[in-house]
Order: C-alpha cells, then structure tokens, then sequence
C-alpha cells in the first residue's frame, strides 16, 4: 500500500512542557518518523489533528529540532558553502537521541 | 616675452620673487596653479621632443653640434654665478628659443609658458650640475651617442634626487617632470600637435631641437627609478605625496597613485583576491569530501550530534543509553581523532551488551584493558586495534572471565607471548568461532597448533602481517574443516603453493571469503585448486599476488560451473592480467560483482573496454580502476552505462581522464587529477 502523505498546509509540534511550535508540513517531513505519522492509511490521529505532542521533548529542543528542519529545507540541495548548524554541546547528547527518533 | 605673459597672469609683476626665491611667501595657491601650469607646459614640451625626436630619426642629420651647444652654455654659467639666479638665467636663455616656437599655440593656451619660478629653478639647477659631470664625454661624442650620454644624465639626475642635501627641494623636480611624461602622452591628441611642433622647430632652428633632445632624455628615465620616499603627484587626482613601496601604479602603467587615489581601487582586488581564494579553498574541501566519500548538502542532525559529542568526548561523564549505532559512531570518530584513552573509553562500557569494538587502544593500559572484560562479563565479540599495550594477564583474565566470548581479534598486540596465546585456547576451547592476530612476531608455531587443536570450529581466521608465519604453520590449519572465512595477508615470510593448495583442498568447499593478500611466491596451481574446491567463495582478494599469469586468471573463471559468482574480487597488482582475463571475469562473475578492484593491472587497454561494454554489471557497486593508464573519460562512461549500481569509482592516477567526464548523480569519482591538483 503506497503512502499518501499530504504535506500542504502547516502542522503543530508540542513540547512536554505545552511549547507549540507552527511548522509548514513540508519542512517538519524532513523527519521520517513524522511523515510516517501522516499516512493516511495507517490512519494516526497526529494526522486528522495536525498536530505531534512529544512528551519526551522540552521546549528548548523541540525549537532547536525546528531550526534544524528549516535549515535544512534552506540548505539542502543547495550547491554553495552550506553554514555550519550550531548545536549548544550540553544539548548534543539529547539532541542525538531525539534525532535517533526523529530519523533526521 | 615671458615676463609680459606672467604679468599678464597674475596682475603684478614679481621681480623680488625671482632675485630673492627665499621670500616667496609660503606654499600658496598661487603655487600649485604654477605646478599645474608648469605641467602643462612640461607636457607640451615632451610632445615636442617626441616629434623631434622623430624628425632626428627621418633626417638623421644636424645633431652634432648641439650638445655642445648647450653644455657650453651651462658651463659658463654655472661657475658664475650662485646655482639659483644661474639656473634661472639659463632657464630663461633656454626659453627664449623655446617661446618663440611655442608662439603658434600660444593663442590656444596661454598658461601654458606661463613661467613658474620654484620649478623650473630646481629643475634647471639640478639639470646643469649633470650637465657639468656630463659635458666632457658629450662634448666628444657625434649625433647618436649623444643620446646615449642623455640618458647617464638621467640616472645622474636620479641620484642626486635621492643623495642631495636638499632632496626636498630636487625630489618635487624628479616626481613633476616625471609626471609630465605621462600627463603629456594622456591629455594632447599627439598627431596634430607633432605637426605644428614640426612646423615650429623648423623656424626655431637646431637649438630648440637640442633642447628638446635633453629634456626628453630626462623625463624619459625618470619614471623608472621614481623611489620610496620622494615626493611625486598623483596621476589620477594631482595631489602632492610621499612615494612608499606600496604605491599603485596608475591607470595605463603611468605614474603612481596617491594613497587616496590607491585606494579606491583596493577593496576590487582585495574582493578579487578573496573570492579566488574562497574558490580554492571550496574545489579543496569538496576534493576532501569527495575522497571521505561525503555526499555533500546538509548532514544528518544525527550526525551533526555524533561528530559534536565527539568533539567534546572529554567532558562527557557519561554518555547513557544511545544505542549501540550512536556510541560505535562516536568511538571511530574519537579513535580516528585518537583521543581514546583511559578516560574516555570507560564511556563505552555499557554493563550488558554484547559486542564491544575498540577502534584504537594504543593509549590505554593493560590494566584498564582488563577493565572492560570486569565490567561487560557478557561479551560475545571483543574487537581491540592497536592494543600494543595489551600484556599476558590481560589475555589470561578475558579466557578466564568472558564466558561467552566467541569471537576475538586482537590487531598489534606485540607483547602477548606465544605461551599466553596457547593458554587462552586451551582455556577457551570449543567456543571460539573467530580469531584474528595482526603485527606480532610471537604468534608462531606452538601457537598455531594449540589452536588447531582446541578450537575446531573456528570459522574465521584473520592472520595478517604476522612475521613468524611458514609454510609449517599454514599446513596445520587443514585441521579446521569449518573454516568459512580465511585471511593469510602479508606474511613476511614466504609461503609456498602447496600448504595453501591443501588447505583449500580440505575446507576449501566451505569457504566464503579467501585473502592472499602479499603472498607473493603463489602462482598458478592455487587458482587451479580454487577452480576445483571453492564453489562457494564469494569473496577473492589476490592482491599483488603478481606471479599469477593471465592465462591462469582467465581458467579459474572458465567453466568454474560450482561457483555461481563472485561478489568482489580484487585482483589488485596482479600486473599480468590482459585483456582477455578481465573478459573471462566478467563474462562468469558480472552478474554478481559488488566490488572489483583492478589497480595496477596496466595491460588492460582499450579492446578491453570496447570488449567489455557488451555485458551488464548490474550489481556493481564500487569499481576501482587506479593506475590503469588507458582509462579515459569514455571507460568510465561505458561502466556507468553498464553497471547502474555503481557509487564508487576510484581513478588515482588515471591520467587521461578529465573533468569532462559525464558522471551520474550519485556517482562519487575519486581521485581524479582535476579534482586534486587545482
């Protein structure tokens, strides 16, 4: 069965502590595991709602996940020098296992 | 005549100004209009020396007697009379001949005799102290070395605006009539003047002439031995500055740039500068990326994480549960970085897991080493590389305390005797599935056989570069039927044909991957004995193996019906393969092949590729073709048309091929000479 996945219009990510983050479909699908969560045949509810609610992401990484999508929506394919994407070293370790998850 | 003009000019007359130049009152505007008329005039001047000049060179004649003329004249002043009146008076003789011709053009531009009291004083003054250390030579030579001696006064005049006592006063002389030269050949359209001068020399008659002559003479050098710390005018904007050795030339190579001027071009070279700079540094890191296999565009947040972590594995504490991919990606980087060490590689000790590779342990105790079989009792797969520091105890503590330890591959463990390893097999026994040794000369004989004899299901044996390998050693291993994996790479003693040749005959059916990597006293026969045993060898690695002939590769694939196909091979340096081996390859393997590897083997030319453009390599995925110097931008194309698998193709050394080589997305071409030499 062929995935139908719709990427127009925009999408909500929400942080365990109630940060809600408004992102273009498009750019939030450089993650897999949301994309696959907007299937329409495999029928999640993210996908009727628009809206993710990660309970094991704060605020301050749910934003830096969303820098990263937008970055990488700016940068990806481009043929120029690509800037460096600042990541804060105390966050790396976290930020490595959300994108474990994530599958950016 | 002069003077009237000057009157005229400025509305008084100045006869105090010229006896008594010390009272002049100051630099003053009136001063620099005289600068600028005085070059006009100067400019003029050089237009008339030029068509006279030209005019010596059509007639060739009357030349003799002027520089004697003129050099007696100096000479008789100059002892007279004290420098500055003298030099004025010369002056003024000197242009009474110069005026009269001017007089034509003189309705178009007055200014332009306008007289110009400091300048021309400087300049005459320093122009007969030459003429008095030249004049003897002059005096003697006819028309064409005179123009020779003009020119030493030249180089006169220029150290003398270097040396004098009162340089402030000769230098503005140097930097204005220098600046004449290239203001004359800017400003006048030069046909139509040279004619009227033409015109005015012939009534002036053959003073003028030489006049002119010397004049030119002076301006002519000049430019070239303008130095730092004389005072010169700009060229662009005419204001007054000091020469520094990092003054601009200005537009069209004349004259220099004030600081002002220099630097209003500066920023377009400085940005010119950078941005080929920028280029050069691009066409570097993307060759880099190329050959670390770097796809470009955005990494992974996953890898950007992974590569910071790295970065700063000293101040982790604890890198927590990550996953197994995470903390194995971590230690190569940080191995590659080699700053695994005591401290950092207790992060990969996670109580539990099952595997644990170690990418680079050279600076870890053996104690600590010890360490990671104490905390992880459970491991399965021990993989240390560079353990040089691994000793006997370290060794005897992993056969005693890993229970379920199944494979060990212990790479530059040099200090673990031969005693200790034949302890560890014994302790150890039947479980042992894989063993690997690399780099030490104490895994001999006696080690050999006790692993023969306790592990008889071992199913991978790696043995690279161990020194004290024979053929005695080799034929032990016939004791191991299970063998599946077989690697005797780079021994540095010489093995021979036949203990190999009995091993493959024993598990030879078995067996998966060969690697006779370096063994280079093989020949023919063990290709025979892989034709007969091997039907299931995936893998064959012959590299520099270069005894082998082509007839001898090409029957190993003929007919080789108990193989169904190789998935890589590679044939490294095997430097006698022609043309028709590489087919017989192709022709059993092609459909199989992931990786071929045919460095070096430089008999391979172009009814090859033609040859080989008729088969299909649809599993091809890495192909390298180093050193083959027929290798053109077409071969690679013909591969790529082939093989649509293909990511990799390694070119080092492939001379004839070019940047214009058509390469699919995806495709990495690496070692390419455009890409590296730029």
């Amino acid at each position: 069965m062929a995935a139908i996945v719709d990427d127009q219009g925009v999408l909500t990510l929400v942080s365990n502590d109630d940060f809600q983050f408004v992102v273009p479909k498009r750019t939030a699908f450089a993650s897999k595991t949301i994309r696959n969560m907007f299937n329409k045949n495999t029928g999640y509810i993210e996908a009727k709602e628009n809206r993710v609610r990660f309970d094991d992401m704060n605020g301050v990484l749910l934003e830096k996940v969303c820098e990263y999508f937008c970055y990488k929506e700016k940068y990806n394919g481009s043929r120029g020098a690509v800037p460096e994407f600042k990541i804060p070293p105390e966050m790396a370790l976290e930020l490595m296992t959300t994108a474990d998850f994530l599958e950016v | 005549m002069e003077e009237r003009r000057a009157d005229v000019l400025y509305g008084r007359k100045e006869p105090e100004d010229e006896r008594y130049p010390a009272m002049e009152k100051g630099i003053n505007a009136r001063d620099i209009q005289n600068r600028a008329r005085q070059e006009r005039r100067q400019a003029q001047l050089a237009l008339e020396q030029q068509a006279s000049a030209d005019m010596e060179r059509l007639s060739g004649e009357n030349n003799n007697g002027e520089g004697d003329d003129v050099d007696g004249e100096n000479e008789i002043e100059e002892p007279a009379e004290s420098s500055a009146a003298g030099a004025r008076r010369s002056t003024r003789s000197r242009r009474a001949a110069t005026t009269t011709k001017q007089h034509d053009e003189g309705e178009d531009e007055p200014m332009d005799d306008a007289p110009d009291s400091d300048y021309e004083e400087e300049e005459f003054e320093a122009r007969d102290e030459k003429a008095i250390k030249a004049s003897s030579a002059r005096a003697a030579e006819s028309g064409r070395k005179r123009r020779r001696s003009t020119t030493t006064i030249t180089v006169n005049l220029s150290t003398l605006g270097v040396e004098s006592d009162d340089d402030l006063e000769v230098a503005p002389t140097a930097s204005s009539s220098k600046k004449k030269l290239a203001k004359s050949q800017l400003k006048k359209a030069k046909k139509a003047e040279a004619k009227k001068v033409k015109k005015a020399r012939r009534d002036a008659g053959d003073e003028v002439s030489d006049d002119d002559d010397s004049d030119y003479g002076n301006d002519a050098g000049l430019p070239a031995v303008l130095l730092p710390g004389q005072i010169a005018f700009c060229a662009e904007c005419n204001c007054r500055f000091t020469v520094t050795p990092y003054s601009r030339p200005g537009p069209d190579d004349e004259g220099l740039l004030c600081n002002a001027c220099g630097k209003k071009n500066a920023p377009v070279e400085a940005a010119a500068r950078k941005k080929k700079q920028v280029t050069r540094t691009n066409k570097k890191s993307a060759a880099r990326a190329l050959l670390d296999g770097d796809s470009g565009g955005v990494k992974s947040l996953q890898e950007l994480c992974i590569e910071l972590v790295a970065k700063h594995i000293d101040d982790v504490e604890m890198l927590g549960n990550i996953g197994t991919y995470n903390m194995d990606k971590i230690c190569q980087i940080i191995s590659k970085n080699r700053s695994l060490n005591d401290h950092t590689m207790k992060l990969f000790l996670e109580p539990g897991n099952r595997t644990i590779n170690l990418y680079d342990c050279y600076k870890i105790e053996s104690d600590n080493l010890r360490l990671i079989a104490a905390v992880i009792p459970t491991l399965r797969r021990v993989q240390l590389k560079f353990c040089g520091r691994m000793r006997d105890d370290c060794l005897d503590y992993y056969g005693a305390q890993l229970k379920e330890l199944e494979a060990l591959e212990l790479y530059g463990a040099f200090n673990v005797t031969e005693e200790c390893y034949v302890r560890f097999f014994q302790t150890i026994g039947k479980r042992l599935k894989e063993f690997g040794v690399s780099d030490t000369s104490r895994f001999q004989l006696a080690a050999m056989e006790a692993l023969v004899d306790n592990c008889p299901d071992l199913e991978v044996l790696r043995l690279r570069t161990l020194t004290n390998i024979d053929d005695q050693c080799i034929r032990l291993l016939t004791g191991l039927p299970n063998l599946r994996v077989l690697e005797i790479s780079e021994p540095a003693r010489d093995l021979t044909d036949q203990p190999i040749i009995d091993i493959l005959n024993t598990c030879g059916s078995a067996l998966k991957e060969l690697n006779l990597d370096g063994c280079t006293q093989l020949t023919d026969a063990v290709l025979e004995a892989i034709h007969e045993s091997c039907g299931r060898l995936e893998t064959l690695s012959l590299q520099e193996v270069d005894l082998l002939t082509n007839k001898g590769l090409s029957l190993l694939f003929i007919d080789w019906s108990i193989n169904c196909g190789l998935h890589e091979l590679n044939v490294t340096r095997c430097i006698n393969l022609e043309s028709s081996g590489l087919i017989r390859i192709v022709d059993h393997s092609g459909h199989s092949l992931e990786r071929l590897s045919i460095n070096s083997c430089k008999l391979l030319g172009k009814e090859t590729w033609d040859f080989i453009s008729q088969f299909e390599l649809k599993e091809l995925e890495e192909l390298d073709l180093s050193m083959v110097r027929t290798v053109t931008d077409e071969v690679v194309e013909k591969f790529l048309k082939i093989s649509p698998q293909l990511r990799v193709v390694r070119a080092w050394g492939c001379h004839k091929l070019t940047e214009a080589v058509q390469l699919r997305e995806g495709v990495h071409l690496v070692g390419r000479e455009a890409d590296i030499l730029s």
